[in-house]
């Protein structure tokens, strides 16, 4: 009896189906499976027939079972049991063997059910008549007579006894010389998903005791369907843990595509590789962009990548709009007193001489107020000391410290004694430059008050006398610091204006032939090199011309025509709405490489740098149409595709629409979405590599083969990629 | 006598300021700083404005050289008045000169 017969097309219908009424792939599995009595340990209940192996599987709703009896490949027995699940349950054969390693242990070798008999013959020979209650063989045979077969090895591990060593496990990997077939078998789910978290490739079966009780057993659960024993190994290939565990798993999630606004498919997009392929005009770019709005609407921080919006994409890099007006950035200060001073400033004007002459020729009118003397005083010269503003700044400085150390819970830092230090020496250095303060404020105000009481008594003086009294001053001194006060002002808010530029920069990506490439961020004052883009909410030519105004009145403060410069200051200010420096920053964007020498990329280096960019952004969900686009087919293969891979293991959702072969199968995308148009006529499959179909959505009869649709539409069909792969072959040769 | 921040004068710059009386009903004060002599008329309604061009120039001047005004009075005048005055006046604006020439230097040398 042969096993080709078997009908793999309708297990796979079958699974599909099932897909398709659950919406997320249950696929249940038990590799480890006893179907008879073969050691004098077994109990009874684990013989089966094959009625009740039918029912318990249905029951159990098993979709893939291996038939693994201790140290005996039954086929006949396996052949009768396969019969009676047909359509319902892929059957593998199997054997459970014990094992003298560095100690006792289990072993599952199951392989793929068209080698049932050459396996039924390997396992007679490996056991060859001997007592299969006793024996014991080692791993060296074991895997030299099983290496000819597509096998897979399953040891009991850790709290599954007897239980394979580290170092058996090891060995057992050399030998096999294929880590994605070696998996181990824990007792429960709890060890389960404690070894898949630490990356171990875990399989876990029922280990039947009693068929009257199989439903009742643990089994694994397939994170895909697989069609077959080989597109299981191509899913051990991909990702390490095959079956689901509480944390691994990754259910998709039920979304609405739409080609056209008019059409919706419902689609389930995996936290993985989701890959949309078909011809051209099939409106796969409006599928992508549709889930990239779904996904965003339902709260996912999403990523976008279209290619043939590169280029548009590429300029809002150098848009400035996440550069804010921030002085903070060029350790600017804003000035808005400066200017209000500016607007604000008048001149103070000379003494009248005609007071000086008036005075002279009151002169001695009386006898009384010439004996007042203080009615012959001038103003008392009060000048400012060097430090004044330093001192008022450090006054503020050490309050905001005082403050600021108050509202700390300093016992928790520093002991008693420290604590107690600290607060003597801050109230000290708060004391001394209290003084200082207090002795400058004291000498100004009795300046003041001083000058003040002259030109009151004076004032009160002449009133009585009907004379006039000697002026206190010809004005010049206020006339000269009113000036300097001005001078001060502007010189302030022009220090301000010529602060250094600030640069940030921020990587976007990498270039083969120029290394590190970044987007500058500039922030800098006006200066003769800005240009207008820098300033987009001001007229660079008003900014030049009130920057002009305010170093003409630097350069001119003793000039006659003053005032009208500083109305024309004035004036222009108010005209466009500027009260500080703030409008003077100039920001800008340049594309620059490690060197800081501006590049411009071409085209296809845009989409390079945007599409790395997208990708090394954290996101739940990305969304890349035609990423290939402009980019060498090596590029994408060698530099993207692995990076897709990586998000996907991440448990990223990553949507792919791409006619390039390397990413929709290298990738081995857990869902594919093929879209065909044929006499106005669009279709909508849906399938991925490892049950190798590709069902209509609206027809479920519809089924296409994975294979030979992703070989003709992503590599131009079966006859160029042969006649490719032989050309190939042919120079290497 | 130019100099810069932080140095110390030897001589005053010193300015000469007549008074004039080129007709009866005018008293000049003629300050001759600069290229141009700068009049003041001690009896318009513009003497004001005229001492601030004078004010100006004296500053101007202040930045870089210490400097001191001396009245000059011509036989030929003959108001008293006017030239007591303006003793007192010039003896004021010297004063303050010297008063605001450190605050004017540290702000603009």
């Amino acid at each position: 009896m042969h096993t080709d017969n078997i009908n793999i097309a309708d297990q796979r219908i079958y699974i599909n189906l099932y897909k398709f009424k659950k919406g997320e792939i249950r696929v249940k599995i038990d590799l480890h499976c006893h179907t008879k009595k073969t050691k004098t340990g077994d109990g009874k209940q684990r013989n089966v027939t094959p009625e009740l192996f039918k029912e318990k599987i249905a029951l159990a709703d098993i979709r893939i079972v291996a038939i693994t009896n201790h140290n005996v490949f039954d086929v006949d027995q396996y052949m009768l049991l396969q019969g009676a699940v047909t359509g319902l349950c892929q059957v593998w054969p199997g054997v459970e063997i014990d094992v003298q390693g560095e100690s006792k242990f289990h072993l599952i070798v199951v392989t793929k059910p068209e080698d049932a008999n050459r396996f039924s013959s390997c396992v007679n020979d490996l056991f060859g008549g001997e007592n299969i209650d006793v024996c014991q063989q080692t791993l060296e045979k074991v895997c030299e007579t099983f290496k000819s077969l597509d096998a897979i090895y399953i040891p009991h591990f850790h709290d599954k006894k007897p239980a394979i060593s580290e170092g058996d496990r090891n060995k057992l990997i050399e030998l096999v010389g294929d880590s994605a077939r070696v998996f181990i078998e824990p007792r429960n789910h709890r060890t389960l998903g404690v070894l898949s978290n630490k990356d171990l490739s875990v399989m876990i079966g029922s280990d039947v005791k009693d068929w009257n009780k199989y439903e009742e057993c643990t089994f694994a659960e397939l994170r895909l369907s697989v069609g077959n024993f080989s597109e299981f190994l191509l899913l051990a290939r991909r990702d390490r843990t095959v079956v689901n565990t509480l944390l691994s798993k990754k259910p998709p999630v039920d979304m609405i595509g739409k080609p056209h606004h008019s059409v919706s498919i419902p689609l389930s997009i995996y936290p993985d590789v989701n890959i949309i392929f078909g011809s051209k005009g099939t409106g796969k770019t409006e599928i992508l962009k549709s889930l990239f709005s779904e996904m965003l609407g339902s709260g996912k921080s999403c990523k976008k990548y279209i290619a043939s919006e590169r280029s548009e994409d590429f300029s809002a890099l150098t848009n400035l709009k996440d550069m804010d007006l921030d002085l903070d950035k060029v350790h600017s200060s804003p000035c808005e007193e400066q200017f209000r001073l500016i607007f604000e400033w008048t001149d103070c004007n000379p003494t009248l001489f005609s007071n000086y002459l008036d005075w002279a020729k009151t002169k001695g009118n009386s006898n009384s107020k010439s004996r007042m003397k203080i009615t012959e005083a001038i103003h008392d010269n009060y000048s400012m000391s060097n430090k004044y503003d330093i001192h008022k700044s450090d006054k503020n400085s050490i309050d905001q410290i005082i403050r600021l150390i108050q509202a700390l819970d300093i016992e928790e830092y520093l002991s008693a004694d420290e604590n107690k230090q600290l607060l003597i020496l801050v109230r000290k250095l708060q004391t001394a430059v209290l003084a200082k303060r207090e002795a400058e404020v004291i000498s100004q105000y009795s300046s003041k008050m001083t000058n003040w009481s002259i030109d009151k008594i004076k004032a009160l003086s002449d009133k009585s006398t009907d004379t006039i009294s000697r002026p206190s001053t010809a004005g010049l001194k206020s006339f000269a610091r009113g000036r300097i006060q001005l001078i001060h002002v502007v010189k302030t808010i022009l220090t301000n204006l010529n602060v250094k530029e600030h640069n940030e920069k921020i990587r976007i990506g990498s270039l083969e032939d120029k290394g590190e490439i970044f987007i500058n961020h500039k922030y800098r004052m006006l200066c003769p090199e800005a240009r207008t883009a820098n300033y987009p909410n001001y007229n660079i030519t008003n900014l030049r011309q009130i920057k002009t105004q305010l170093e003409y009145i630097r350069d001119h403060v003793f000039d006659d025509d003053l005032a009208k410069h500083i109305e024309s200051f004035s004036s222009k200010c108010t005209e466009t709405s500027i009260k500080s420096i703030k409008p003077f920053l100039g920001r800008s964007k340049q594309i620059v490489d490690s060197n800081g020498e501006e590049y411009e990329p071409s085209n296809g280096e845009k989409g390079i740098l945007l599409l790395q960019q997208t990708l090394h952004e954290d996101a739940d969900a990305y969304f890349l149409d035609e990423p290939e686009l402009g980019m060498g087919n090596s590029y994408i293969d060698t530099d993207i595709r692995p990076i897709i891979c990586d998000l996907a293991k991440r448990r990223k959702y990553v949507v792919v629409a791409t006619h390039n072969a390397n990413i929709a199968v290298r990738s081995l995308p857990y869902t594919s979405i093929f879209r065909t148009h044929n006499n106005s006529v669009y279709k909508t499959y849906i399938g991925n590599p490892f049950d190798d179909l590709l069902v209509n959505v609206n027809d479920k009869d519809d089924i296409l083969s994975w294979t030979e649709e992703s070989m003709h539409s992503l590599e131009g069909g079966h006859d160029a990629f042969y006649e490719r792969r032989d050309i190939y072959e042919a120079r290497g040769n | 006598m130019r100099f810069t921040k932080g140095e110390t004068f030897m001589k005053p710059e010193e300015i000469k300021v007549e008074l004039i009386a080129p007709d009866t009903d005018t008293d000049i004060l003629r300050f001759h700083v600069g290229d141009k002599p700068l009049d003041v008329n001690l009896n318009s309604a513009e003497c004001q404005n005229s001492l601030k061009d004078v004010f100006a120039a004296l500053l101007k001047l202040l930045i870089y050289s210490d400097i001191n005004l001396e009245l000059l009075v011509g036989d030929e005048y003959k108001r008293v008045m006017y030239v007591e005055v303006c003793t007192e006046y010039i003896n004021d604006l010297n004063r303050e000169l010297a008063d605001v020439k450190d605050e004017l230097r540290n702000e603009l040398l």
